[in-house]
């Protein structure tokens, strides 16, 4: 899309700035807040990074948030399910499964949360060395959402 | 320095849901809300409704969960004190009964947690999706919560 590169070295490291946010969970939020709250008028590039952070970290919030739920709800249909065939079959295999299986679903989280805070760091190291970085799936998306006159004129 | 700008209008309209999604971040989102109702609500009428919207909604379910967390750690220790000293008197025999009862309602206060909090997650999601595709938002009973703190002069 037409949203400007970076021109200036303030620009690019705020713009890193805002992306490391993630590093810090939930407080992490603050840092393309401020920049956005603080520079959007003076920085179309300052204004998109900051808003591309920022739905960036809400979709890890989201994910978290989703991924939580949908966790608990296994584990408890696993253990409920173990206990019942522990019963049954007078064993106690079943509960062995279900410990590992919580630790499998636990990793598998973790190892999410990882991409997902790796790819902030891609984000902020991109744009602290000058380039328009966009997030996989979203950037562009939020380019098209965020510049709609534009994206018209091109498809004319 | 140049002369692309991103449409002041799409850019208010994820500001609202960046606002409502505040809602999926513990205790920081809440911040976030505040912090961007309080700086654009002299420069938007949609920020200014919609980001006080969902700041009542997140605070009013902060509070309530912080209250809700209160009047059960208390009730812990009114069923856990008395029994304590029924155990040596004539009463011994109750305090089995009363821990039973005591451990089937906090099943059920947990179930209500649970239910609570798929509510509070699909009442957040559902408005900042509705801000993004530029509908109507609102949520229940703020609209009531708004008019009577009399928030939005």
């Amino acid at each position: 899309m037409t949203i400007p590169s970076p021109t200036t070295s303030n620009e690019r490291w705020l713009a890193a700035l805002a992306h490391a946010g993630i590093l810090i969970p939930t407080i992490g939020l603050a840092a393309p807040l401020v920049v956005w709250l603080a520079l959007r008028q003076k920085s179309t590039f300052l204004a998109f990074q900051a808003l591309q952070a920022l739905a960036f970290q809400l979709l890890l919030a989201v994910a978290g948030v989703i991924g939580g739920f949908l966790s608990g709800f296994l584990m408890l249909g696993f253990s409920l399910a173990a206990m019942a065939l522990g019963i049954a079959i007078e064993s106690e295999a079943p509960f062995i499964f279900v410990t590992g299986g919580t630790w499998l679903v636990l990793g598998l989280l973790l190892c999410v949360l990882g991409l997902f805070v790796l790819l902030g760091l891609i984000a902020a190291i991109a744009c602290a060395s000058g380039a328009n970085f966009r997030y996989p799936l979203l950037g562009d998306r939020l380019a098209r959402y965020l510049t709609p006159a534009e994206t018209e004129a091109r498809h004319e | 320095m140049s002369e692309a700008r991103l449409d002041p209008a799409r850019e208010e309209r994820l500001a609202a849901a960046i606002c409502h999604l505040g809602a999926f971040v513990p205790y920081m989102g809440i911040l976030a809300t505040l912090i961007i109702w309080l700086t654009q609500k002299e420069r938007s009428v949609l920020l200014r409704r919609q980001a006080l919207d969902a700041l009542l909604f997140q605070g009013a379910a902060t509070g309530l969960y912080l209250l809700a967390s209160g009047v059960l750690g208390g009730a812990y220790f009114l069923v856990f004190f008395p029994t304590m000293m029924m155990s040596d008197t004539a009463a011994a025999e109750f305090v089995p009964v009363i821990w039973i009862v005591y451990t089937v309602l906090m099943l059920g206060v947990m179930l209500l947690y649970f239910v609570a909090a798929l509510a509070y997650y699909f009442l957040a999601g559902r408005a900042a999706w509705n801000s993004l595709r530029g509908g109507r938002v609102s949520y229940p009973l703020i609209g009531w919560l708004r008019e009577l703190l009399r928030a939005e002069r």
